[in-house]
């Protein structure tokens, strides 16, 4: 039973493990991603978190887009769903709403746009250049508060960089402790190899036949070494040369 | 086996100490990026114009990260980190306007503060003393442009800095839609339309700066209606009193644009062509305002320069 628990706790582990990594990875990789003007830019995709209902029932508050970034080589159509840089109160935002109209003039492209929750247009045309992306139509619900708030300081901190110390200290700490574990094993085979080998009995070699080929001839040198090794038998025999 | 375990638990070990270590750059990075929120620039267009910093890509908003970084090769756009005061009388040469930095000394013999003053020029970058930058314009007609009632200059701690800001527009020339070098190449213009907002506000200091120095006597809402401009290098030497009107180093300089705080319509600034018009933009603290004094230092400024087409 109580292995059994064990064994529970330590799958539940490791998948709370691998899910804060994955989220981890997922939340660096959109930071340390190419910006510019920092938005983040993932391969040409480009996440967005929704924060008004201007778009509403279409996208609504909250939802995280993912929108492919705009070269600016092609016109746009009416009715596409864009996300593009505006200035208001003199901060600049990225705003995402849908183009009413296509204008040229002459040649020069503009856009008017507005949000499906609006009443009227946007008071600004929208030039080709402050186009961001457009909207590929994947969004995920609530996924762009909880990404709101991992980005943030205090969310990344609590909730990304917290965890993963954790999970690195059990680790590292599950590692010296398999070292230890291992170390000791190790030191007890040797002990025991030792053991072996100093109790085990000498073997007999009287009775036991020695064929000897038709010519052998045995080479002694001058002076021979023999080195005794522990828990070897070593016999050695002193033979002329023999002819038969 | 505990061969393979132990295998196991480094590679994990190795996992988690990537993932935390590269967490933690992202965190560190996120939290060190500062907005600079001590000069910021902003340029809009409404109603059909378009607006580029290199003639190629058209946008309807400009902003100061977009003037530092996404300028034509060569440009010599000057948004230094902080502004020091100038002055200009508005005159103009090789399409550049002539600016001076001024310093205020003593006079030997009476003590009585003087001026001195030095050519300043711009250079590419962020040093400098004032905001010099090239924007062009696109328009698919001759078009007569304005600013609209909500352009001017704001700042975060009404210390008196918005006051004494000014604006120049200096028109460079036209060339047709498409013609991209042509109108970067573009240095034609003679002359410098000076744009004065707040012109009807003053701090206390600004008040007293005025009777002290300039010998003006002005209230918190009056209106100066013009001002001495630095028109030439002035040396020591010359020991130039601080209210001096001498047309050797000075011309009388009456702003073509003038608004308040809250304005009541659009202000007419030219006409621009069919085509891409390049217009260089200049935006300082003018050393000869009233409101130039030392209480309306160490503030963020703001210029909200709004183009329109509609009157």
């Amino acid at each position: 039973m109580k292995n059994k628990m064990k064994k529970v706790l330590d799958v539940l582990g490791n998948v709370l493990m691998w899910s804060v990594i994955i989220v981890a990875a997922c939340v660096t990789v959109v930071s340390l991603s190419t910006k510019e003007k920092g938005i983040a830019n993932v391969m040409g995709y480009i996440p967005f978190s929704i924060q008004t209902a201007s778009m509403e029932p279409t996208i609504n508050t909250g939802d995280l887009i993912i929108t492919k970034k705009y070269d600016g080589s092609t016109v746009l159509e009416k009715g596409t769903i864009i996300s593009f840089f505006a200035i208001e109160q003199e901060k600049l935002i990225v705003k995402t709403h849908r183009i009413d109209t296509v204008l040229n003039r002459n040649g020069i492209i503009s856009y008017v746009t507005k949000g499906d929750n609006n009443n009227s247009i946007d008071p600004t045309e929208v030039a080709p250049g402050d186009i961001v992306s457009v909207y590929d139509g994947t969004r995920c619900a609530i996924v762009g508060y909880v990404l709101t708030f991992l980005k943030s300081q205090i969310g990344f901190l609590i909730f990304v960089i917290l965890p993963l110390f954790i999970f690195f200290v059990y680790q590292l700490y599950t590692f010296i402790v398999l070292i230890i574990e291992t170390k000791k094993e190790e030191a007890m085979q040797e002990l025991e190899t030792l053991k072996a080998s100093v109790q085990a009995p000498v073997p007999a070699t009287v009775g036991v036949p020695v064929q000897m080929p038709a010519q052998m001839p045995v080479q002694m040198p001058a002076e021979q070494n023999v080195q005794m090794q522990t828990g070897e038998q070593m016999q050695v025999q002193e033979q002329t040369q023999i002819n038969q | 086996m505990k061969k393979k375990k132990l295998y196991s638990a480094f590679i994990m070990l190795l996992i988690t100490a990537i993932a935390l270590t590269t967490a933690s750059y992202a965190w560190f990075t996120q939290n060190s990026t500062v907005s600079m929120a001590g000069l910021n620039v902003n340029v809009t267009a409404a109603d059909g114009i378009q607006i580029s910093m290199d003639a190629a890509t058209w946008k309807a908003a400009l902003t100061v990260e977009d003037i530092k970084g996404a300028a034509y090769t060569g440009h010599v756009n000057q948004v230094p980190d902080s502004l020091v005061p100038v002055s200009t009388a508005g005159t103009v040469a090789n399409g550049k306007l002539l600016m001076y930095k001024g310093s205020i000394g003593a006079n030997p013999t009476t003590g009585a503060q003087i001026l001195s003053a030095e050519a300043t020029v711009e250079q590419a970058g962020a040093t400098g003393d004032f905001i010099a930058f090239d924007v062009f314009l696109l328009t698919s007609a001759q078009t007569q442009l304005y600013l609209t009632q909500d352009a001017g200059v704001t700042s975060s701690a009404s210390k008196g800095l918005e006051n004494a800001a000014r604006l120049a527009f200096l028109v460079e020339g036209n060339v047709a839609n498409g013609a991209t070098s042509d109108a970067i190449a573009l240095t034609g213009a003679t002359s410098a339309i000076i744009w004065e907002p707040n012109n009807n506000a003053h701090t206390t200091s600004g008040i007293a700066n005025a009777a002290n120095n300039y010998g003006i006597s002005i209230d918190a809402t009056s209106v100066v209606a013009n001002y001495q401009g630095v028109n030439a290098i002035i040396p020591v030497a010359a020991n130039v009193p601080l209210n001096s009107s001498d047309t050797t180093y000075f011309q009388t300089v009456t702003p073509t644009i003038k608004t308040g705080t809250a304005p009541t319509g659009t202000s007419t600034l030219f006409t621009i062509n069919a085509g891409i018009t390049k217009v260089r933009i200049y935006a300082w603290v003018e050393g000869q305002d009233v409101d130039c004094e030392n209480d309306a230092s160490g503030t963020d400024v703001t210029f909200n320069i709004k183009f329109t087409k509609v009157a």
